[in-house]
């Protein structure tokens, strides 16, 4: 009887676990999980940031030397972005074209100006004006708002998605007895199949994405360490992290910023052979006291900034060659590294965006389940309705207003002042519009019309192509391929649109001959 | 990494062949409780060999999280095959298999 009644007890514990487990696994993932839909979105698209900005910026195409480039943009910085504190420029590689470039200017909002700079002028003229990529980078973990509130919502919400991810494994029992099923057409059934099915076929990878995430933000997500060992000191902690970007106190005494072209030579040759240019950073430029710091580009390994070189920025000497060594700080940096993805080839690229895909549609399903699950309940009601609408919006509209900005990089004209906030104003008008759309409709009536206008946003920047005269140089495949996965994407939602068109339509024809 | 790709689908597609609930659907019946428990062991062990090949790479720690990749996209291509065409399982995982020879070979 002890016995009996021990074992009884063990197996009500371990149901009321399990129970827990899936009340949290389901209010974790549903709280934030909207966010979370978009951030792991724009994320995947994040992985092809390079890219988006060659197929936004179709002006600019064909390889670019670094040498050359960070040379014009430096000349460029030198009149038009005198006086500020730093210059921050990432050299163009094999992906990226463009000088990237982040300068503070006070008449901007946020209080930095980002541009993209032409690899032979040097100036941010010589393309449509865009964010490119940035934008959905930017997107991902600042969810455009400012410093640091994006940041902190973004580490909560991936904090909410960790939990999610470790309680999914608890609550969902057969995850991976049933690997490989998934029933079509059985509703509910099929619903739970195909989050099972995206969850865990990269679960390795969906767990990986999330750590990492988290930690790229931990000294917004856990400053306590920080704040114990440093006080308030924040530059001597920033110092201490990265030595080898050199800064010294500022003199106030002008003097001209030393030719870059030779520090790069130099940078170039202390790297080795097959290496290539990273980030070139300017501390006070124009002063006496001005360093620059020259990066060796990161792209052919897992750990992010491996070796800093500092230069003088008045004389051009090397004040310090500094590669990072300490255990602490290269883990830290592996992880980094492991999350950007910026190291590999294509094919890696790729499966990056695939499983990021799978992170973000594991989101969706997990959503609509919520709503799929308590529709027949009695007392589901409002608040269930509104989640459903909410699901149709997010779910069905987030493609359509990231879409939009491709539209509007197209559509607006190339010399327009202002085309770069518009572009992203783009974004968040249409994102307003199809969230107003999803609660004006029925719930159950809203998936057709808003999956059919995301096919339709897919597929309209490649259909504009044919008209648009725009033709990249030779061997420039970036804007074919992205026109090849908007198509893709285009006949998903199609598919998508048609199986909900059908199944409204033979449930009308129930209701008719009943 | 092609070769550690086609072990890792191979070996899904044994696992597949092998759970109760997708076994049936792929080979038309059940598979004997003894042979089910050796298609799983040569699964287990194709795992591991698409692992150690991927880590032969030189640049073994970017090859690791390739694997992670290619398992999660060899996992999706048998699912889909299970859930749309169970019983040409073998036909598709062959044609991959060809097809990432013929591409290692053309390279």
């Amino acid at each position: 009887m002890a016995g009996g009644s021990t074992a009884l007890k063990q197996d009500v514990a371990r149901q009321g676990f399990r129970q827990v487990t899936t009340w949290l696994h389901g209010w974790s993932g549903l709280v934030l999980g909207w966010l979370l839909f978009a951030m792991c979105l724009s994320g995947s698209l994040a992985v092809f940031k390079p890219e988006i900005g060659r197929w936004m910026r179709p002006e600019i195409s064909g390889p670019a030397d670094p040498v050359r480039a960070v040379t014009a943009a430096v000349a460029y910085l030198e009149t038009h972005a005198k006086g500020a504190h730093g210059w921050f420029m990432n050299a163009p590689t094999a992906r990226s074209n463009v000088t990237e470039a982040v300068w503070e200017d006070a008449s901007v909002p946020g209080g930095f100006r980002t541009e993209a700079l032409h690899p032979v002028t040097g100036r941010p003229d010589g393309a449509r004006h865009t964010l490119g990529g940035e934008f959905f980078y930017r997107l991902h973990f600042e969810l455009q708002l400012p410093y640091p509130y994006g940041r902190i919502l973004a580490s909560i919400a991936a904090m909410f998605l960790l939990v999610t991810i470790v309680s999914g494994v608890i609550a969902h029992r057969r995850i991976f007895a049933d690997m490989f099923l998934f029933r079509r057409g059985k509703g509910q059934r099929s619903w739970l199949d195909a989050h099972n099915l995206f969850g865990t076929v990269a679960l390795p990878f969906h767990l990986m994405i999330t750590y990492s995430g988290l930690v790229t933000l931990t000294t917004v997500s856990m400053p306590w360490a920080i704040v114990s060992a440093y006080g308030a000191d924040i530059d001597r902690a920033g110092h201490e992290f990265a030595p080898g970007f050199v800064e010294r106190p500022q003199t106030h005494r002008a003097a001209p910023v030393a030719p870059v072209a030779p520090m790069l030579m130099e940078a170039l040759r202390r790297f080795g052979p097959g290496a290539h240019i990273g980030q070139v950073n300017f501390e006070h430029p124009g002063d006496t006291s001005a360093t620059v710091s020259i990066t060796r580009f990161d792209g052919d390994q897992l750990a992010k900034l491996p070796v800093v070189l500092a230069f003088d920025g008045v004389t051009g000497q090397l004040i310090s060659d500094r590669t990072e060594q300490r255990p602490a700080v290269k883990s830290y940096d592996t992880i980094y590294g492991l999350h950007m993805g910026r190291f590999g080839f294509n094919a890696l690229r790729w499966l990056y965006f695939l499983c990021g895909l799978l992170l973000t549609a594991t989101v969706a399903t997990g959503l609509i389940l919520w709503t799929v699950k308590r529709r027949d309940r009695p007392g589901a009601g409002r608040a269930n309705e509104f989640v459903a609408r909410l699901n149709i919006g997010v779910i069905a509209g987030t493609p359509t207003a990231f879409m939009a900005m491709f539209w509007a990089n197209r559509l607006l004209p190339e010399t327009l002042a202002g085309r770069q906030a518009m572009e992203i104003a783009a974004v968040f008008w249409t994102w307003g519009a199809v969230l107003v759309l999803a609660f004006l409709l029925p719930s159950r009536r809203g998936w057709l019309p808003l999956l059919t206008l995301a096919a339709l946003a897919c597929a309209g920047p490649p259909v504009l192509s044919l008209f648009d005269g725009i033709a990249a140089a030779p061997g420039d495949r970036t804007i074919v391929v992205g026109n090849f996965v908007m198509l893709v994407a285009a006949l998903g939602f199609g598919a998508g649109a048609l199986r909900v068109g059908r199944r409204g339509r033979s449930a009308f024809a129930k209701v008719a001959t009943a | 990494m092609i070769a550690a790709a086609c072990l890792a689908l191979v070996a899904c597609a044994a696992f597949a062949a092998t759970m109760q609930r997708t076994g049936p659907k792929i080979l038309g019946r059940q598979m004997p409780r003894r042979m089910e428990q050796r298609v799983r062991l040569v699964a287990w062990l194709l795992l591991g060999l698409s692992l150690v090949t991927a880590l032969r790479e030189p640049a073994w720690t970017v090859a690791f999280v390739e694997w992670i990749g290619d398992l999660a996209a060899a996992a999706l291509v048998v699912a889909v095959t299970v859930s749309f065409a169970p019983r040409r399982l073998a036909w598709i995982v062959t044609a991959f298999v060809f097809a990432g020879t013929a591409a290692h070979l053309l390279r």
